[in-house]
C-alpha cells in the first residue's frame, strides 16, 4: 500500500523500546496517526481536530470516557501540538540512529571479546588515538540525537571528565597526566596532534553526507578494533561532510566549518520552541518550516480572532429546511445533485461534513484553501459511496441477471401496489395499505430487500 | 475504499503483527480489500472452549472507526451470545449511543478508540463467561442454564472440530 508507514512498534527493535509508549501517546486514538491540530475536550482527552469533530457530530460524547461534550468547548492543545511537531522532525533520524547504534553495539561487543583474547599478547595496544574522540563518545552515549557539532564544545568539562573516569576499564590505561591534557584540550577546543602510540584510522567508507554522527561512530568502531590491525601510515582523514582528505590535527575545525557551510543542521526541538515563544502566538509556530509549501494549496495559519469569526455553527437538522441547506451549499461552492436529486438527509450530511472539514482546517497549522478543501470533501464523499455496494451485495451477485429472472415478480409486485393504492383512494381508508404487497413476496424473494425497496416500495409509500 | 478507514486498519494490522497478543490472530483476507478480515480466536483456557481455534470474519464499515465492525463466526460454535448464523452479540460491537432499553450502559459500547485487538479480547472473555441474561441463541442459553453438562459436551465437540479433530 504505502511504502512509508511509520508505526509505534518501530521502536521495539531499538535499544529504547520505551519510546513505543511515547509515540503511542502522541497519536490520536481515533485515527491512530500523529495528532494534527490537537484539540482537548472538556474531559481532558486529546484528539485530532477533524476526528473529534466527526465523533461529536455522530454522538456528542467523548470517545474515551463517554462524557457528553460539544464542539464549541474544544480547546487547542498547544503543548501536544508542539510535541508532535518536534517529534515529527526528529523521528526518522532518531530511529535510524538508534537502530544503527544497536547494530554497532553488537559489533563492538564482538570486537571487545576478540580484543580480550588478544590482550594477553599485546597489553599496551589498547591506547586511544585522540582524546577528543572520547568527548564525542560520552556525549553520544548520553544523548544520541543529532546536534550541531559546535555545541559539544561548551559542555562542562568536569562532568564529562567524571563520566570518563567511570567509563569501562578499557580506558584505565590512561595516565593522570594524559587526563589533564584532555581536559585542557576539550575546554579550549584545540586539538593537539597525538604523538604517543598512534593507532591508525582507516579511511571510512560508510560516511554518509548528512549523518556525521554515524561517521564519528564509525571512527570509534575502527578505533576499538585497532588493536587487531595496528598499522602505521599517513595522518590524513576523509572529512565526513565534503569527503576531502584533511590532516588529522585540523579535521575538527574543518568539520565545523563544513557543517556551517552546509547550513542545514536538522532543526531541533529547542529551535521549534524558540520560534513559537518569540512570535508570541503559538499559531505561527510552523510558518517557517512550511514556507516552501506552494501557495496555491496552503495559506498562513489563522489567528485566534480570525478563527472565531470564521467558525461555522453546526445547526439543527430538524429545524433546517432543504432549500436553506441547498442555498448554503451553493453559496459555499459545493455542488448539489451530482447524480440525480439528493435527499435532504444527504445534503445535510454533506453540510455537516463540510462544517467539520472547515472548522478543523481553521485549527490546522497549514490550512488549505477553500478550493482544495471542497475537493477533499468531494473525494471523501466519493470514497464513502464507492464502498457501499460491496457492503450490501455478495461477491457473486449480479444485479442484471437477478432482475431478469425475477422480472415477473417485480411486475406482479408493482401491479399489487397500484391496486392497493387505487383501492385505498376509493375507500379512503388507510388500513394495512403496505402489508399485502410486502407479505405476498416475502417467501419467494428472501434476501432481495434491496431490490424490493428500489422498485416495490415507492408506489406503496407514495400514497 | 475509504482512505481514512484503510489507514487506520493498516495501523492496527501493523500493531497486531509486531506486538502479538496471545490467542488472537487477525488480518485482511485479500490485499485488495482491507475492509474484510479473517481472524482466529483461541478458546480461553479452563473453559470447555479450551484447545479450540475459532475462525471468524470481521467486516468493517466504510466509516470505521466511527461505526463498529461486524464479527461473524465461520465455524460451528455453540454459545448463548452467538446467533446460530455465527453473528456475535456483544456490547462492544453495538453502535454508540444509549440503549433504549437501558440494559447496556454507553461506556460498554463501541467507541472509535476501540480496536480489533480489544474487540477480539472481549469476544474471548465472552466465550469464557457467557451472559445468559440476554441470549442470542435461545437454545444455547437454555441448555447453558438447565443442562450445563450437555452444553459443555457440545462445546468441547465444537472446539475439537474447529482444530480438525
Amino acid at each position: 500500500m504505502e511504502e512509508d508507514f511509520p508505526d509505534p512498534t518501530d521502536w521495539i527493535q531499538t535499544p529504547v523500546p520505551g519510546l513505543q509508549a511515547l509515540e503511542t501517546s502522541l497519536r490520536c486514538q481515533v485515527c491512530k496517526e500523529l495528532f494534527t491540530a490537537p484539540k482537548v475536550t472538556s474531559c481532558g482527552h486529546t484528539f485530532c481536530s477533524l476526528c473529534i469533530r466527526r465523533c461529536l457530530s455522530t454522538t456528542s460524547k467523548c470517545p474515551i470516557c463517554m462524557k457528553t461534550d460539544e464542539e464549541p468547548r474544544l480547546r487547542d492543545n498547544i503543548v501536544v501540538s508542539e510535541l508532535v511537531n518536534s517529534f515529527n522532525v526528529i523521528r526518522k533520524s532518531l530511529l535510524e540512529t538508534l537502530v544503527s547504534k544497536k547494530e554497532e553495539e553488537e559489533a563492538r561487543k564482538q570486537a571487545e571479546e576478540e580484543a580480550q583474547q588478544g590482550a594477553k599478547s599485546r597489553p599496551k595496544a589498547e591506547k586511544r588515538g585522540s582524546y577528543d574522540l572520547d568527548d564525542d563518545e560520552i556525549m553520544e552515549d548520553a544523548e544520541p540525537v543529532h546536534r550541531p557539532r559546535g555545541k559539544r564544545r561548551r559542555q562542562d568539562t568536569t562532568t564529562s571528565r567524571l563520566v570518563r573516569e567511570a567509563e569501562p576499564p578499557r580506558r584505565s590505561t590512561r595516565t593522570s597526566s594524559q587526563r589533564t591534557n584532555s581536559k585542557i584540550e576539550s575546554s579550549q577546543s584545540i586539538v593537539i596532534p597525538d604523538s604517543d602510540d598512534d593507532d591508525e584510522f582507516q579511511p571510512i567508507e560508510e560516511f554518509s553526507e548528512d549523518d556525521f554522527q554515524s561517521g564519528s561512530r564509525a571512527k570509534r568502531k575502527t578505533a576499538s578494533r585497532a588493536p587487531e590491525t595496528p598499522t602505521k601510515g599517513s595522518s590524513l582523514i576523509d572529512c565526513p561532510i565534503c569527503f576531502q582528505p584533511k590532516d588529522r590535527s585540523k579535521i575538527e575545525a574543518h568539520v565545523n566549518r563544513c557543517i556551517e557551510k552546509k547550513g542545514s543542521p536538522p532543526p531541533t526541538p529547542v529551535r521549534a520552541n524558540g520560534a513559537s515563544s518569540s512570535t508570541g502566538t503559538p499559531l505561527k509556530r510552523q510558518s517557517v518550516s512550511f514556507a516552501n509549501v506552494s501557495k496555491s494549496q496552503h495559506r498562513p495559519p489563522y489567528t485566534a480572532e480570525e478563527r472565531e469569526k470564521l467558525r461555522l455553527p453546526k445547526g439543527n437538522s430538524s429545524l433546517a429546511k432543504e432549500a436553506d441547506i441547498r442555498k448554503k451549499l451553493r453559496d459555499i461552492g459545493i455542488r448539489c445533485d451530482l447524480k440525480g436529486k439528493d435527499s435532504k438527509q444527504v445534503l445535510w450530511n454533506r453540510l455537516q461534513e463540510w462544517t467539520n472539514f472547515w472548522n478543523a482546517n481553521l485549527d490546522s497549522d497549514n490550512p488549505k484553501t477553500k478550493i482544495a478543501l471542497i475537493k477533499d470533501l468531494e473525494t471523501y464523499e466519493k470514497n464513502q459511496l464507492a464502498q457501499k455496494p460491496s457492503v450490501v451485495q455478495d461477491k457473486g451477485f449480479e444485479r442484471e441477471a437477478w432482475s431478469n429472472t425475477h422480472n415477473t415478480n417485480f411486475e406482479h409486485l408493482t401491479a399489487n401496489a397500484r391496486k392497493t393504492v387505487s383501492q385505498k383512494k376509493e375507500n379512503g381508508v388507510e388500513t394495512e395499505a403496505t402489508k399485502p404487497p410486502l407479505g405476498s413476496v416475502e417467501g419467494r424473494q428472501a434476501g432481495a430487500e434491496t431490490e424490493l425497496s428500489g422498485i416495490g416500495s415507492p408506489e406503496t409509500v407514495e400514497a | 475504499m475509504a482512505a481514512k478507514a484503510v489507514r487506520r486498519l493498516l495501523s492496527e494490522y501493523r500493531e497486531l503483527i509486531n506486538n502479538e497478543t496471545e490467542g488472537i490472530y487477525a488480518g485482511p483476507i485479500a490485499e485488495d480489500n482491507f475492509m474484510l478480515w479473517e481472524c482466529l480466536i483461541a478458546g480461553p483456557p479452563d473453559t470447555p472452549f479450551e484447545g479450540g481455534m475459532f475462525s471468524a470474519t470481521l467486516k468493517f464499515p466504510d466509516d470505521y472507526p466511527l461505526s463498529p465492525p461486524e464479527l461473524k463466526f465461520t465455524c460451528d460454535i455453540l454459545h448463548p451470545n452467538i446467533y446460530p448464523d455465527g453473528t456475535v452479540c456483544i456490547s462492544i460491537l453495538h453502535p454508540p449511543g444509549d440503549d433504549p432499553l437501558n440494559y447496556e450502559s454507553a461506556s460498554e459500547r463501541w467507541s472509535p478508540i476501540q480496536s480489533v485487538e480489544k474487540v477480539l479480547l472481549s469476544v474471548m472473555s465472552m466465550l469464557a463467561e457467557p451472559n445468559d441474561e440476554s441470549g442470542a441463541n435461545i437454545d444455547a442459553s437454555k441448555m447453558f442454564r438447565e443442562d450445563r453438562a450437555q452444553y459443555e459436551k457440545i462445546v468441547r465437540q465444537c472446539a475439537r472440530k474447529s482444530v480438525g479433530l
